[in-house]
């Protein structure tokens, strides 16, 4: 519980309307995307520069109060909840787009601007910003940084890192650093290192983000098959070939179904097992032979046809059915739980069967829509989750899911990040000497600790910790 | 310390002629561990001795830095070398190489899968994996995602106090954790020692092919690099060369060199837009000068700078340092290397710099130059959360003492 006069000052720093802290003014602050991990601050602030979240963050500092910076919260690992309580910090208002760069291609923003928002300010200029993120729509540019969000498109592009060339930095004690630029500079990559630190080492404020030209051409093929397998297999001869497509995105038959069903059906034939998504961008040289040699592979790998976008309109749809799948997930059943393992490419076919039959083992349903190029698994577990046996039968799912995917050597998070959900898996990966030098960092940038506690790093070290969830009890209300 | 009293496996040595000097200084110790394991116990060793260490790998750029303010031992990692086949998966486009392992062996193993590391850096022969990465020089690739750093999937290490560790994982795509191998690129041997690296690979192009746009003056060769932004061209790598360089590539005035590689139809597709548009060469594939570029400078160099401006300034930098000598100019990331004989050229280069909004690191000078001034010049933003990373992570700081920025 804040003090009246922590909320005084509070509201001295900034304006008295950017304070929230009546209960049903905070209340929805309480958990981000995913719903399972609930934890409602006792207050919420709405700073509009840098140097209000530079006030705010040093009075909490002064009084030992934590804090947690929030985007839109669009997040699917708990990280941008309060869980010690204290205050959240919405940079939802910082929203702006300050600056164009049009000769050195870079963008200067605040980071409460949505994703999007970027590519439409500078479409004009035959430019755009890379990462895509399935929530690109909602999403902000700092909770991307705070992510380092991959999507559809970073298979050729790369996640946020590639794409952030400096950053305004509220350090945990309220100090503002500028780390980067749109020139090289000289020491340790901080600004690498604090791209994908969860909120953990201070507030990014302002991004000065790389663009990109706008490809001359893009093209959009869509390739059922009557198993997953097979169509990983034309992944893997696709990617061996040399052509880095765009995207390589694949859904199972459940997720074709569903997207079907809904208002974002992207007419994907409802009698597939699988529908490959693959998508093509460059220079109009080469793309016909690309073209060919990705239509060769799909059919000899026995699709059911090979269909070409044929205008933008098409394509926008054949994307909105994938971007929209979890969304769409909705219709299935009250909760949805999505994990986020990365599996190495050549291990997804036998991956595949192993969560069909951990889904099977468990009762429960799963339905993959996932990035088949980098091997990043989406298995998307629909519950009630008011049913307390089921609900627990799915979190086992999602352990076992997880194990297997460190078992064949990949990780336990492609893009969502560790947050809350899976700071209890981090010792699957890491050893203690391991957790030990990344909590070694974190001190260096956030000594006091007060800077978004409770994420990343499992309560104690022990690998024991690594096979327990957190309990049902702890997981009031739905997943997404 | 008695030599024979250490374990054989760390294989320590007095120091010979033909070990490399670093600045003119010789250490008193040259340990060349046999394995991970003994790296970890050089460490531990020098770690409780306070004995300043500097890591060598194929000690190509040994050049790079400032002037040590300690140096007790060198810790070679050629001990550590050699590519695990197992760990090589090519239809994943990874592989796991040891540290000490050259660039070259790595890319000939490679070739027999039609798959490479993309690392422009110089000596490929000599340059080991580890002090590839830990210099993390920016290389020549322009594609985001394609810089040494977007390469490094995950590596293991050991700290200054002889911690081993790892970091990252063998996936293409992974954020459970720290970023550490941001971290790590680039950090010149001062917080870590990397024993094995993980790497992302790329599939050999089927053709590569280079044409040279000229022109007389740098302001043409910047208009000519707009033009070439502004069409659907990917150039794989762009560098302009001033007409020195330019020379000893058997070229004449100014030239903006494009690369391409791709499917056959992609690069001539390109080379045929550029020949429309430029006064524009395809040189030979015997004539290929990336190799030549990427070595630059020439080891007659007495003073080599590299500059670091914004990529829309890089050839107004180019153009202002432009006094006869030796010079290339990358204007996609805004780098410009510059070499010349006359030392007393550092202090105009440093102000036309400065006008240009860019920074300017000694990459080679005499050492009596050396010793009087930091090498990095700047102190880059951040400065003071770098200083305190390295206190955090090397408290005795053993680990390459003095030779980084602001003297970290």
């Amino acid at each position: 519980m804040l003090s009246a006069s922590f909320l005084e000052k509070l509201r001295g720093s900034l304006r008295p309307e950017a304070v929230l802290s009546e209960p049903h003014h905070v209340l929805v602050y309480e958990c981000d995307g995913s719903t399972a991990f609930k934890s409602t601050p006792d207050a919420a602030v709405l700073p509009r520069t840098t140097e209000e979240v530079a006030a705010v963050v040093r009075l909490c500092s002064e009084e030992k109060v934590p804090f947690v910076a929030r985007g839109a919260g669009t997040g699917l690992s708990g990280g941008a909840i309060p869980r010690e309580g204290g205050v959240v910090i919405s940079l939802a208002g910082m929203n702006q787009f300050l600056d164009l760069d049009l000769d050195n291609r870079a963008a200067l923003c605040q980071t409460g601007i949505v994703n999007l928002e970027i590519s439409r300010a500078v479409a004009p200029h035959g430019l755009y910003f890379a990462p895509d993120p399935s929530s690109q729509s909602a999403c902000t540019l700092g909770g991307n940084i705070a992510e380092n969000s991959g999507g559809p498109h970073c298979f050729k592009y790369g996640a946020t890192t590639a794409h952030i060339l400096g950053l305004t930095v509220v350090m945990p004690d309220g100090e503002i650093v500028n780390l980067g630029g749109p020139r090289d500079t000289v020491g340790y990559d901080l600004v690498g290192v604090f791209v994908g630190s969860e909120g953990t080492f201070g507030i990014a404020t302002e991004a000065l983000v790389r663009l990109m030209p706008v490809p001359e051409t893009v093209k959009t093929f869509l390739a059922p098959f009557r198993s997953m397998e097979i169509a990983c297999e034309a992944v893997s001869d696709v990617v061996a070939i040399g052509i880095v497509p765009a995207a390589l995105e694949m859904l199972d038959r459940a997720t074709i179904e569903v997207v079907e069903a809904s208002v974002v059906a992207a007419g994907y034939p409802t009698d597939a097992e699988a529908v490959l998504l693959v998508e093509l961008d460059g220079a109009a040289y080469g793309m016909e032979r690309m073209e060919r040699e990705i239509r060769d592979i799909c059919m000899r790998r026995g699709a059911a046809s090979f269909t070409v976008a044929r205008d933008e309109e098409e394509r926008a749809r054949l994307w909105l059915g994938r971007k929209a799948a979890f969304g769409a997930m909705g219709r299935l059943s009250t909760d949805l739980y999505v994990q986020d393992g990365v599996v190495p490419r050549s291990r997804l076919p036998e991956v595949l069967v192993k969560v069909g039959e951990i889904a099977e083992r468990h009762r429960i349903r799963v339905a993959n829509v996932f990035h088949a190029g980098d091997g990043n698994l989406h298995p998307c577990i629909p519950y009630d989750g008011r049913d307390a046996d089921e609900r627990e039968r799915v979190l086992e799912a999602g352990r076992e899911i997880i194990e297997l995917c460190v078992a064949v050597g990949g990780s336990i998070s492609g893009e969502h990040g560790i947050g809350t959900e899976k700071s209890s898996y981090m010792g699957l990966l890491f050893s203690e000497q391991d957790l030990d030098l990344m909590s070694a960092l974190r001190d260096v940038w956030n000594p006091e600790g007060l800077c978004n506690p409770g994420k990343l790093f499992p309560t104690s070290h022990g690998c024991g910790e690594a096979a327990s969830l957190p309990s049902v009890a702890a997981m009031p209300g739905a997943w997404i | 310390m008695d030599l024979n009293e250490l374990p054989d496996t760390l294989r320590a040595r007095a120091p010979n002629g033909n070990d490399p000097r670093v600045d003119g200084l010789v250490p008193s110790l040259v340990l060349e561990p046999e394995d991970a394991a003994a790296m970890a116990e050089a460490l531990v060793l020098c770690h409780q001795e306070s004995m300043a260490v500097i890591p060598i790998g194929g000690g190509t750029r040994l050049e790079l830095g400032n002037v040590p303010s300690r140096l007790d031992a060198y810790l070679m990692t050629s001990g550590l070398s050699g590519i695990e086949i197992d760990e090589h998966i090519p239809g994943d486009f990874t592989m796991a190489v040891r540290a000490g392992t050259t660039l070259g062996e790595t890319q000939r193993y490679l070739k027999e899968f039609r798959q490479y590391l993309p690392l422009d850096v110089p000596h490929p022969h000599e340059a080991t994996i580890g002090g590839i990465f830990a210099l993390g020089e920016p290389g020549q690739r322009l594609r985001p995602g394609a810089r040494p750093r977007d390469l490094l999937l995950g590596f293991e290490g050991v700290l200054a106090d002889g911690t081993p560790f790892k970091a990252g994982g063998r996936v293409v795509k992974n954020v459970a954790g720290y970023e550490l191998m941001k971290l790590f690129v680039g950090s010149a041997g001062t917080l870590a020692v990397m024993t094995r690296a993980f790497l992302r690979l790329r599939a050999l192009p089927e053709e590569v092919a280079t044409v040279a746009i000229r022109a007389r003056r740098p302001r043409s060769i910047a208009a000519a690099w707009r033009e070439v932004r502004s069409l659907p061209l990917a150039p794989e790598m762009a560098v302009a060369l001033n007409p020195t360089c330019a020379e000893s590539h058997g070229l004449h005035e100014w030239n903006l060199l494009l690369r391409f590689e791709g499917l056959h139809e992609e690069t001539r597709g390109a080379l045929h837009d550029v020949r429309e548009r430029f006064e524009a060469e395809v040189l030979p594939d015997d004539k290929d000068p990336w190799d030549a570029i990427r070595d630059f400078p020439k080891s007659d160099a007495a003073l080599v700078l590299r500059g670091q401006a914004a990529p829309a300034r890089t050839i107004p930098l180019a153009e202002s340092w432009q006094d006869g000598g030796a010079l290339i100019a990358y204007p996609d990331t805004g780098i410009v290397y510059s070499q010349t004989t006359d030392p007393e050229a550092l202090s105009d280069r440093r102000a036309r710099a400065e006008e240009n909004g860019a920074a300017v690191v000694i990459e080679k000078a005499p050492l009596e130059m050396k010793q009087e001034l930091d090498v990095y010049g700047e102190t880059p933003g951040g400065f003071e959360l770098m200083r305190r990373i390295k206190e955090k992570l090397d408290p005795k700081n053993i680990l390459s003492p003095g030779r980084f920025v602001g003297r970290i």
